[in-house]
Formats: structure tokens, C-alpha cells, sequence
């Protein structure tokens, strides 16, 4: 059964790209097969050589490195709708983890069904290698964030751009989104200490701007915490590009 | 894992722990709270506060106390 996986990948690339009806058809009758994961499994270690591409159906995940003496850092986190070992379809190698953050459905696509998908649909693979530039304009914010920006601007922005992805697939509610991160998470996304994020989530409800309640993140001062967070969101080029005619070359 | 709680002072005011997080051992814990310790000191120091303190406990007893504190003297 792929329609429910695929409808997920459907809902992410048409957010930003502009795709016609065969391209739909297309993306629908991609064999995917389902497998269902708990939270905090690696789905693809570092060092794998993966054939196969994994789509989020469900559930959130992250990629991740460790050093030597054991700290992780967390490079990114991704949501339904997303493939973030896309770069396994050129790259042999895994270079990272990719872990389940909560529990999650996933779909694998093998790499020969991408490719030939990239053959057929020109705007699906013009929308696919735009999806791998965005996941890099993410990377370049992030290490802005982690590398510049003090504790409280941080957590900020991580909470800003989490609810403005989200929101972009329709997985708000009221604003409000979910938010399965424990604060030892957050700290190795941001780069900071357990102790560092359990101060600036504290001064963040202090000040008005969020309030966390059974797992759930509501702003409750969006602008402000925008501001608070130096959060300006063209980085994630949310606004559907023009549609491709023949951008074969690019896979 | 074991659960260790970070309760922290800043120029004296104290700030409970209640959540606390879990780590493989103590000294994965004591390494937590020394890199807290600095962490919070450079970013605490901006807002003009000069000492942070970390107290590191378990359920039962305080484990480590680690204090940064900075000089800050300006001229004129």
C-alpha cells in the first residue's frame, strides 16, 4: 500500500514546487514499502551503503554525528513528507546517522525507482533537487545559529522555523505544533548545555513568547518570538519555484 | 540511566532542577555540568551577572558544586 506514504511526499513537494497532475500520478505509483519504527532507532547508520531512500510518512527524525568521546550532535531535524537521505541516491556512503526521533512510519524507496522517476518526470526532479538545496540553506542557518547566535536567539529560531516548516505541510494546529524534543535533545541541536536550554526555555515563557504543554509548543506572541529568534524564513524558499520544461540534466 | 539534577545559582538567586536528565554515569554528569557551568557564565556575564553556580545531584545527595565566577572591571 504506497498511497498513504506517497500522499505524504505529495503534500511536501507541492508546498514548493509547482507539479501537474502526471507528475502526481507519478510520485503515486512509486513502489514504497512501509516499515514501522520506534523512537530514538537508527534507521541508516553512518557508514551504511544504503540502496534504497527513506520518506517520513509519520513521526519526525534527525541526522546526527558523534564524536570520539561519545557527544552528539544534532544536524538537522526532519518531519513527514521529507527524505533526508535523498543525497544516499548519489553519495554511497552514509556520513551520518539517520535516527527516529519519535515513533514513525516510514516508506524506502529504492534508488532505482528514484532514478527512474528523475528520467520520466523532469518537475519532480527539478522538485527533488530543490528540496536538497533547501536542506542545505537549513544547514547554513543552522550553523549560523549554533556558531553565532546566544542561547535564548537559538532556541528561538529552532522553535520558529520548526512551526514555519510544520505549518507549510498543514501540521499545525491552531498555531500550536508538536514538539517530541526532550531537553537533552534540544541541547544537541543547539549546541548548548542540558542546563543552557532548561534556562532559556524558562526565560522564554517568562517573557510570553511560548508556552510547552503536554508535548505541544504554542507561540503565544509569534512576532515576538520571530524577532526574538533573528527569524527571517526565506532561507526555507517556501514559495513554489516556476515550473521546469526540461530539467533532465539535473539528475 | 540514572537521573542527575542540575540545580544552578546566578549571582546567588537559585534556580531548581525538577526535571533533571538522564546520563550514562556520573562522570558523563559532572562533564554536563562543567560545560554548563562555562556555557551559562559567558552568556550570564552579558546580562551583567558575575557567578554561576552548579550543584550536581542525584536523588539522594549532591554530587559536585561548581562555581565560575568573573571580574569585571571597567574604567572610568
Amino acid at each position: 500500500m504506497t498511497g498513504p506514504l506517497a500522499t505524504a511526499l505529495i503534500t511536501k513537494l507541492t508546498a514548493a514546487n509547482i507539479l501537474d497532475g502526471e507528475d502526481i500520478r507519478a510520485i503515486q505509483g512509486l513502489p514504497i514499502q512501509r516499515r514501522d519504527f520506534g523512537p530514538q532507532q537508527i534507521i541508516v547508520r553512518d557508514g551504511a551503503r544504503p540502496k534504497e531512500c527513506c520518506l517520513i510518512a509519520e513521526g519526525y527524525a534527525f541526522r546526527s554525528k558523534t564524536t570520539l568521546d561519545g557527544q552528539r550532535q544534532i544536524l538537522s531535524l526532519h518531519i513527514p513528507g521529507e527524505i533526508p537521505d535523498l543525497q544516499s541516491l548519489h553519495l554511497g556512503v552514509m556520513d551520518h546517522d539517520l535516527t527516529t526521533l519519535t515513533s514513525c512510519t516510514l516508506g524506502f524507496i529504492s534508488h532505482a525507482a528514484v532514478n527512474q522517476l528523475n528520467r520520466t518526470r523532469s518537475n519532480v526532479s527539478a522538485a527533488l533537487w530543490r528540496e536538497i538545496l533547501i536542506d542545505a540553506a537549513i544547514f547554513r542557518e543552522w550553523i549560523v545559529n549554533v556558531g553565532r547566535r546566544p542561547g535564548i536567539v537559538r532556541m528561538a529560531h529552532l522553535l520558529a522555523e520548526l512551526r514555519q516548516r510544520l505549518e507549510s505541510i498543514g501540521r499545525t494546529t491552531d498555531g500550536a505544533f508538536e514538539l517530541p524534543l526532550t531537553q537533552h535533545d534540544l541541547a544537541d541541536c543547539l549546541g548548548l548545555s542540558t542546563v543552557h536550554v532548561n534556562r532559556v526555555l524558562q526565560e522564554l515563557r517568562r517573557e510570553g513568547l511560548i508556552k510547552i504543554d503536554r508535548g505541544a509548543c504554542h507561540f503565544l506572541d509569534k512576532v515576538k518570538l520571530e524577532e526574538r529568534g533573528q527569524f527571517e524564513p526565506i532561507y526555507l524558499h517556501q514559495h513554489p519555484s516556476p515550473k521546469v520544461v526540461d530539467a533532465k540534466v539535473l539528475f | 540511566m540514572p537521573r542527575f539534577f542540575f540545580d544552578r545559582y546566578e549571582d546567588g538567586q537559585f534556580f531548581q532542577d525538577e526535571e533533571g536528565v538522564d546520563e550514562a554515569d556520573v562522570r558523563l554528569a559532572e562533564m554536563e555540568a562543567a560545560r554548563a557551568a562555562f556555557d551559562l557564565a559567558e552568556e550570564c556575564l552579558q546580562e551583567g551577572i558575575t557567578s554561576v553556580k552548579i550543584n550536581l545531584r542525584d536523588d539522594e545527595e549532591l554530587i559536585l558544586s561548581l562555581e565560575v565566577t568573573s571580574n569585571l572591571e571597567r574604567r572610568g
